[in-house]
């Protein structure tokens, strides 16, 4: 397993927001965590980032435990995330902020070769590359934090709600756009509310209810759970 | 000529340069978004501990300067630890109360001489004059000594304030300044953006500090006299008014905000009654009218443009 979550335990103060999740995340797949608002799943994220300390359990990435290291140390180990509201950096431009998701990196030519890459991907950001981040529109800025995590070459890239507040044409691209960027050899691990489209693209899906897995399988099979479809899919497939 | 180099004027030139440093110790650790009003308490320890070392210890003024600097970084490494992670208001107060401390503490000791304070300090404007005749440059100029002293002591000011301004240019248009102006803006995006957010804070927290402690020894060599009450936190609200007056986003603000609100007090002299109140009418003026200070970012690449186009510099 490239990415574990073994037990693990969050809380906000007096409140557990995690309840002791297991999960895992095989490379090269899109692994999806759905479930509804307050259940845990920004929390997850958020703790294997390193943003938010376990109370108990292990997170390993590649075998080793990253558990209680800073955000930095875990973006320079591999794991990047695109976090829920896109956060960009409205006051720098466009090619600084991609610039800033290449911060540890020191290869310049690589650097440049992976802008190229997220403005193949994302032809609008290119055409505003000097513009700042703030201008851009909600879509763009999802595209904007998408490739600003693209600029750190990940090995697993984790992906909060990117769909959020999103036209459904926009929600569409995105939802391409993840899956490209896993077919070049990133692995996700995906969060929505948007149960459909994740598990459209997802190969495995976990179901998050108040700090909970409560259920788990390959993503097609969790499409067609009855409760999940009552409870995420509008009672139909 | 002659008239600008009346003692009087050198004066304030040398109040313009120490406060300018210090409005740039403010703008530091904005660059980080951090709003840190110890800066009175850092400006205590390099004054007091240069005064001393110079002294009592007969340690040679460059080196006591430093020193002052140093021990301020050193104190604001202590303070650093527990603090820098407090955000906006917070971290504000701790460091004002912080500043107090050290006020309190200066007052109450014996080597700082208490509520009287330390006078006598070795002058850097005589010390300058004592080397430049030794070296017959006094009388090449035709200058008393005294004035001497105190033309070298502005040159030598000028001299660096320049070196700091260039420095944290420098340092601002390189790979830690990215850090610092992505910490600005956001620091959760930062520190998701691989950026070891703690690290540059203290980073622009000590640097900061380190030239307020450099100041504070510049202003005991200039003054030869110090006590507690040089360093109250009215101190620290001048040196922010400085750069939020001059614009706290680009680093001529502090540097025209500096210059200004040095010379307006001074020229303000003659009706000293309503000298204040005209002060104030400024600051509230200004906060109406350009609240993020007279030189904002696109005020300064407005004016680089202008003077591209007309390289006499006409305006």
């Amino acid at each position: 397993m490239l990415l574990e979550l073994k037990n693990v335990v969050a809380s906000y103060g007096n409140i557990k927001a995690l309840k002791g999740i297991s999960l895992s995340v095989e490379e090269g797949k899109i692994v999806t965590l759905i479930g509804a608002n307050g259940a845990g799943k920004s929390t997850t994220m958020k703790t294997i980032m390193g943003v938010m300390k376990p109370s108990e359990g292990d997170i390993l990435f590649e075998g080793q435990s990253i558990k209680g290291k800073k955000p930095y140390q875990i973006v320079s180990s591999g794991l990047v995330l695109v976090p829920e509201g896109r956060q960009i950096l409205q006051s720098m431009t466009v090619a600084e902020n991609l610039e800033m998701g290449a911060y540890q990196r020191k290869d310049k030519a690589g650097i440049a070769e992976d802008m190229e890459k997220v403005f193949a991907q994302f032809p609008r950001l290119k055409e505003r590359m000097s513009q700042y981040g703030g201008t851009l529109s909600g879509g763009e800025q999802q595209m904007l934090a998408i490739g600003r995590a693209m600029m750190a070459r990940p090995k697993v890239m984790l992906l909060d709600e990117p769909s959020m507040g999103l036209a459904p044409l926009v929600v569409q691209q995105i939802f391409d756009v993840v899956k490209k960027i896993n077919q070049n050899g990133t692995t996700v691990l995906l969060v929505e509310q948007n149960a459909r489209k994740a598990l459209q693209i997802a190969d495995y899906a976990y179901v998050m209810e108040t700090g909970k897995i409560v259920l788990q399988g390959p993503a097609q099979q969790v499409a067609s759970d009855p409760s999940v479809m009552a409870a995420y899919l509008g009672g139909r497939k | 000529m002659e008239e600008l180099l009346n003692g009087y004027f050198l004066q304030v030139f040398v109040f313009i340069c120490i406060n300018i440093i210090l409005a740039l110790t403010i703008y530091m650790t904005l660059c980080t978004g951090l709003v840190s009003l110890g800066n009175a308490g850092f400006m205590s320890f390099g004054a007091y501990t240069s005064a001393i070392l110079a002294m009592k210890l007969d340690v040679p003024m460059p080196l006591s300067i430093l020193c002052g600097g140093i021990v301020a970084a050193a104190v604001a490494l202590i303070i650093g630890i527990p603090t820098i992670r407090l955000r906006g208001l917070y971290l504000a107060i701790a460091t004002l109360g912080f500043g107090e401390v050290v006020r309190v503490i200066a007052l109450n000791m014996k080597i700082t001489n208490g509520a009287l304070g330390l006078s006598g300090i070795p002058s850097m404007a005589s010390s300058l004059s004592d080397y430049a005749s030794d070296l017959g440059l006094i009388d090449a100029l035709g200058l008393d000594s005294q004035t001497a002293g105190q033309l070298l002591m502005c040159i030598a000011l000028l001299i660096l304030v320049v070196l700091i301004f260039f420095f944290w240019y420098k340092l601002e248009h390189s790979r830690v300044g990215r850090a610092f102006a992505a910490i600005k803006a956001d620091e959760y995006a930062a520190s998701l953006s691989g950026i070891n957010v703690v690290y540059y804070k203290m980073m622009a927290f000590l640097f900061s500090a380190f030239f307020a402690g450099v100041a504070g020894a510049l202003y005991a060599h200039a003054t030869y006299f110090i006590s507690p009450t040089d360093f109250t936190w009215h101190k620290v609200v001048d040196m922010l008014l400085y750069t939020v007056f001059g614009g706290s986003n680009v680093m001529w603000g502090p540097l025209l905000g500096a210059t200004v609100l040095t010379i307006v007090p001074e020229s303000l002299r003659a009706m000293s009654e309503y000298r204040d109140i005209i002060y104030g009418l400024m600051l509230v003026a200004l906060m109406g009218f350009r609240p993020d200070g007279i030189l904002s970012y696109d005020a300064v690449k407005y004016i680089a443009r202008r003077l591209k186009k007309s390289p006499k510099g006409g305006n």
